[in-house]
């Protein structure tokens, strides 16, 4: 297991919001974490990241605490897309994406040949190679949505953490971004967690998904034991009907 | 091309900066009166030269001052003039003006002590500083320094309200060797600090989460930035007053000049120019009435600061 939480607590603001999560998630995989609003998948996803205060309990990668890290160290591993990032004014797509190479620069050093590589393929991935001289402020939602994420596929850490990856983005845009995450698990071996609102794609890109609820783990594993009426049920209160996408085999929810 | 456009306009500037005065001096006679060394000529040694330097390394000192702040607090107005810092240096200022102390060590004492109320304000348990509530803080603290200020100069006598009044607007007037040399060396090692620090600042401007995401030590970085720069720009008031506008305007304009993000060195230059330029119009403009740098400090800086706005948005940027 690479990413392990056992019994995590997390307050914020004096809040209990994570009241003893315990949950594996398997290396080089992707996996999803679903929910409804303020269930605290955002907070779940930041701490794993190391950016919160553990009020209890623990989270590991690849056997070691998070907390514990470096902090040089620790973005060498773990890379996030927060779930709203606003870039400095005036920076141009380029310069935002190269802020990812950052953790991998020497003190006092300019970038390398290998950076600014990984810089441009960064930019290809997500399809704005032509746009890295536009000021970040010119691009439109969908657009500056894939510049923030080409500055954490820049940053090619082995953990890759995604807060709603595909909000803003058009239909072939958000298959895209998650064929993207998919690509970044099997040729790349690179471990996928990221929060999703379409339970249909939850369901036919991740190989497994955690359903969360007020801070609590409702259900956990393949799309196809997760995404249950029961499940939904409980955690939306919402009634629906599961189908089998024939194509994927996968689970296809069709509220009521 | 662009930095040999900049390094020909601050020669050019200096150049004109020592000619100009009530003695106007021709190229030829400035070369002589440089050439000729302290010794001879103590028209350029001993005062224009101290003077230019004093303008030089106090804009550059104010300008990274301001930058530093705007990225930190990612907000393009924080700068020590608006977050408290400037007004707690004039009030130390004129309250040491006022007990027959100097006025230096009052700006310098005042500027820090507000420093200080504003970080222990603005300090959270959970968060550390927290940018919004330091800029909040700092304006309110800003406010309350310039009422005592009023407080202080409507009971003096006339005599010292006038003294304190013409520290107030900044100046460069009889500034010599002495002022220059504090200035300059509060500036090198702080400036050098902090340009060193530029791509910490880079990934604070990016967010919270997404700068300790990066690898940086928040906690540590921040106040230490923050302490170093109000550091700077209480030291860079304390020599000359509280010359407006040049912290505030340095960081846009070298923005404008730059690719985005912080451009510290270019907020540097932009600051020296500006001080170098108000000065240069407070002696030439008009020499009688000696009017204080800082007055056309403003009226350059801000027309300056609307033109690089106006272009940028022009440009899409902003
Ligand atoms: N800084 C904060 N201080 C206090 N409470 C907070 C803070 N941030 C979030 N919360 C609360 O924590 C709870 C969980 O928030 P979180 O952002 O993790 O939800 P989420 O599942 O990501 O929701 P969404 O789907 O809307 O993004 C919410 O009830 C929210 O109000
Ligand atoms: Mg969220």
């Amino acid at each position: 297991m690479s990413v392990s939480i056992e019994n995590l607590k997390v307050s914020l603001g004096g809040r209990s919001i994570l009241k003893g999560l315990s949950l594996d998630l398997p290396g080089g995989e992707v996996s999803g974490l679903i929910g409804p609003n303020g269930c605290g998948k955002t907070t779940l996803l930041r701490s794993i990241a190391g950016l919160l205060p553990l009020q209890g309990g623990s989270i590991s990668w690849r056997h070691r605490q998070v907390a514990q890290m470096k902090a040089g160290e620790r973005a060498r591993q773990i890379a996030i897309l927060p779930q709203s990032a606003q870039a400095p004014e005036g920076m141009k797509v380029a310069d935002l994406v190269a802020r990812g190479r950052s953790p991998h620069l020497r003190p006092f050093r300019p970038m390398s040949r290998a950076d600014r590589d990984a810089v441009q393929r960064a930019l290809a991935d997500v399809g704005l190679e032509h746009l890295g001289d536009r000021p970040v402020a010119a691009l439109s939602g969908g657009q500056r949505q894939r510049a923030w994420i080409a500055m954490v596929l820049a940053q090619d850490t082995p953990l890759v953490l995604l807060d709603e990856p595909t909000t803003f983005l058009d239909l072939p845009h958000q298959v895209d971004i998650l064929r993207l995450a998919r690509r970044l698990s099997t040729e790349h071996g690179k471990t996928v967690v990221m929060v999703l609102h379409d339970l249909n794609f939850a369901a036919r890109f991740c190989d497994r998904i955690a359903a969360l609820k007020e801070g609590q783990l409702v259900a956990e594993g393949a799309p196809e034991t997760v995404l249950t009426q029961q499940t939904i049920g409980q955690m939306f209160g919402m009634t629906c009907r599961i189908l089998s996408d024939p194509r994927h085999n996968t689970p296809f929810v069709l509220p009521d | 091309m662009r930095a040999a456009v900049l390094f020909v306009a601050f020669l050019v500037l200096t150049g004109l900066s020592l000619a100009a005065g009530r003695n106007w001096l021709t190229p030829i006679a400035l070369w002589q009166g440089l050439a000729a060394g302290p010794a001879e000529d103590f028209l350029i040694w001993g005062l224009r030269l101290p003077r230019v330097i004093c303008a030089l390394t106090v804009g550059a000192g104010l300008g990274l001052s301001g930058a530093v702040f705007q990225s930190l607090l990612r907000n393009p107005l924080a700068s020590p003039d608006v977050i408290g810092i400037t007004q707690g240096a004039a009030f130390g200022a004129v309250a040491s003006l006022l007990a027959g102390g100097a006025a230096m060590a009052g700006a310098w004492g005042g500027g820090l002590l507000a420093m200080c109320m504003i970080f222990g304000l603005s300090l959270t348990r959970q968060q550390g500083i927290e940018p919004r509530r330091m800029v909040l803080y700092g304006i309110a603290t800003g406010i309350t320094a310039s009422a005592g200020l009023n407080i202080l100069i409507t009971r003096a006598g006339d005599a010292a309200a006038g003294q304190a009044m013409a520290w107030l607007a900044g100046s460069l007037n009889g500034r010599g060797w002495p002022d220059a040399a504090i200035a300059f060396a509060l500036f090198l090692p702080i400036g050098v600090g902090l340009t060193a620090a530029s791509r910490v600042l880079d990934r604070i401007e990016l967010g919270d989460d997404l700068a300790r995401a990066l690898g940086t030590r928040l906690a540590l970085w921040r106040p230490l930035l923050i302490l170093a720069a109000a550091f700077l720009a209480a030291g860079m008031v304390a020599v000359a007053g509280p010359l407006a506008f040049v912290a505030f305007a340095a960081g846009p304009i070298a923005r404008g000049l730059g690719r985005g993000g912080p451009n510290l060195p270019g907020a540097a230059f932009a600051g020296a120019m500006l001080v170098l330029l108000a000065d240069l119009a407070a002696r030439v403009l008009a020499p009688s009435a000696l009017l204080p740098a800082g007055l056309y400090t403003a009226v350059l800086g801000a027309p300056w600061l609307i033109w690089v706005v106006t272009r940028r948005i022009s440009h899409g940027q902003l």
